[in-house]
């Protein structure tokens, strides 16, 4: 399909996939490696280490999981029982685009009521809920769990510039993800509203902030390189500017973005800015302007 | 300020009786459900012959066979709350929910709501923590600065747990009932009702305490989450009349609406009279996160001037909270 994707992580099970091709999707989380929360805590301990706070510092923990095997209790609080946290949680949640939505709703907030430290994490696992006989599916879906430690209060690494977030209610979603059945992608759809709806959110971006887009670092959305270097193009933006892991990674819904940046954390240099934007797929669309 | 201007709630036509669940002879009987839990009727999308005759026992095909969807109960609860809102839906600027029990996690429950009511182009996401979310929604909209909401917000959370229950086993299906709740918030208009307070909290270490299963059932630590429901309560409303002057002979308390008898030792526990109390939980069963808000809304036309209205509310998470208001 030349998306660019070589490789994605998967929490199933060789074995089961291999034998079964996850055609009983409540099959899926009897043969698991491991589980959505499995990677969440790992990631949230990965960004406590970063951040260099403990855990027990955390006020509030906002999660998302677009692909749970238990709609009760919330993701939040479900890393929060296995962080060992007696604290606010709660899940905040929108299908794709949970990253934005996290940084939004946090920015609109008066700054006395949000705890010092703010734990957010998405963790999402559509390899669980693929059909491994559909061509498309199959191809571009990975697992993945990222997130990140914000405070008001304290001077961190990176501090956010702008961010947005809305919904777009269609009559006809991209992507379904229904309970008891596999997901489903209308991939052509999907790269088509990537691409506009992208270059808008840049443009709004551009509008609200001076971005310099010779310098700025970009994160699009993880389904497609075509696409990404489509918009690359359109912009000027220098190749190595693209930051992405969907060659690695595939598509992880929520997660991917965030998974970029956490990837690229130690490496970031003083002055960098970095614009992530997701649109396209789903109801929900962002961006964050950050800058190191 | 905020006001809540207006609320709805929506409950399928079906009745799951005391009889019916005796008659499924899993060991349970009027009498144990009347005294342990206090439901008469609990409402149900489901068909009794379905329950009869397959005790749910695989929850996929309750999809099949149900009248009704958590979104349709959904809209049905935002319609209503919008009318007695005297708000047309594309005022609405933003919409949140607690979809409890979805059918696709994407779109999301408040995507499909959205939808159906003719929502574009606003801020639509979940803000999830089943049972005790109406005290959520309030306190998580009190963050806000003032000049960063819409004027008008709806929040609704729906539920059709019945369709998440094993109906082989004797106290599960005696809890449960499906329903929807919805409230229309403005920051700016003044409604019937003022938000006073608000709190909520959690303790993840016991989340696993009461679980649904996307592929599966209802379970939970049903002593353990009774016993800490009742204290946890009991402690809320002593929070809010420390804070505030409750007179329990004019103001009105509104607890989860899990188990009626429970319901009892708390209002024992505050001295609180019966005709004080508002509840639905008798009627209509457990509807998770719109039980409580369902209540007011189905009381909407009672309340007086200057009443105080405590909700006060324990459930899955574990999480709890509370949300003041005076008319």
């Amino acid at each position: 399909m030349g998306a660019g994707i070589k490789n994605r992580y998967s929490t199933l099970s060789m074995q089961y996939l291999n034998e079964t091709g996850n055609q009983e999707v409540i099959k899926a989380k009897d043969n698991l490696v491991c589980s959505a929360t499995d990677l969440a805590v790992s990631a949230c301990q990965k960004a406590l280490d970063l951040a260099e706070i403990k855990a027990e510092e955390v006020g509030l923990i906002l999660g998302g999981n677009a692909t749970p095997v238990e709609t009760t209790p919330s993701e939040a609080q479900r890393v929060g029982e296995r962080l060992g946290l007696k604290t606010i949680a709660y899940d905040l949640f929108c299908d794709t685009q949970n990253f934005f939505l996290f940084l939004d709703v946090l920015s609109r907030w008066d700054e006395s009521r949000i705890p010092k430290y703010v734990l957010c994490v998405t963790s999402n696992v559509p390899t669980q809920r693929v059909n491994y006989q559909s061509r498309v599916e199959s191809y571009y879906f990975g697992d993945a769990a990222a997130a990140m430690v914000l405070s008001t209060s304290v001077t961190g690494k990176a501090r956010l510039l702008d961010c947005y977030y809305n919904t777009v209610v269609k009559s006809h979603s991209n992507i379904k993800l229904g309970i008891f059945s596999h997901v489903s992608l209308d991939h052509e759809g999907a790269k088509t509203a990537i691409e506009s709806e992208t270059m808008n959110l840049i443009d709004m971006a551009e509008k609200r902030s001076k971005i310099d887009f010779k310098q700025t670092k970009f994160i699009g959305e993880q389904l497609d390189a075509e696409v990404l270097n489509a918009i690359a193009r359109h912009y000027g933006l220098n190749e190595e500017n693209i930051w992405g892991n969907l060659e690695r990674c595939a598509y992880c819904l929520s997660s991917s973005q965030m998974c970029v940046l956490a990837e690229r954390w130690e490496s970031l240099q003083a002055g960098d800015k970095i614009l992530s934007v997701g649109a396209g797929i789903g109801s929900g669309r962002g961006f964050a302007f950050i800058e190191v | 300020m905020f006001s809540i201007l207006g609320m709805g709630h929506a409950h399928p036509q079906g009745k799951i009786d005391n009889k019916f669940l005796e008659d499924l002879q899993t060991g349970t009987s009027e009498q144990w459900i009347l005294e342990k839990i206090g439901i008469i009727t609990r409402r149900t999308t489901l068909p009794l012959d379905y329950i009869r005759d397959t005790r749910n026992s695989d929850p996929r095909l309750a999809l099949e066979v149900a009248s009704m969807t958590p979104t349709d109960l959904g809209v049905l609860a935002c319609e209503m709350a919008l009318e007695k809102a005297g708000v047309r839906a594309s005022q609405i600027g933003m919409i949140m929910c607690n979809g409890c029990t979805p059918r696709t996690t994407s779109p999301s429950e408040v995507q499909g709501i959205a939808r159906r009511l003719g929502l574009e182009n606003i801020p639509a996401f979940e803000v999830f923590t089943a049972c005790p979310v109406f005290a959520l929604h309030i306190d998580f909209l009190r963050n806000y600065r003032a000049d960063e909401l819409p004027e008008f917000i709806l929040g609704v959370s729906t539920a059709t747990l019945t369709q998440k229950v094993n109906y082989n086993d004797r106290s599960d299906g005696a809890i449960w009932g499906d329903g929807a709740a919805a409230w229309v918030i403005s920051t700016k208009e003044i409604g019937k009702l003022k938000v006073v307070d608000s709190y909520y909290m959690a303790d993840p270490t016991r989340c696993h305490s009461v679980v649904v299963d996307t592929f599966g059932f209802f379970h939970q630590d049903g002593r353990a989450v009774r016993d800490f429901s009742v204290r946890q309560t009991v402690r809320l409303i002593k929070q809010i009349e420390e804070k505030h002057q409750i007179d329990w002979t004019r103001d009105i308390f509104i607890g989860h609406q899990a188990n009626a008898t429970m319901l009892s030792q708390i209002t024992n526990n505050r001295d609180i009279p019966d005709t004080n109390h508002w509840q639905n939980v008798t009627n209509v069963g457990n509807q998770a996160g719109a039980g409580a808000p369902a209540v007011l809304s189905m009381h909407w036309d009672q309340i007086k001037p200057k009443q105080k209205i405590l909700v006060a509310v324990v459930g899955a998470g574990l999480s709890w909270g509370s949300a003041l208001f005076e008319a």
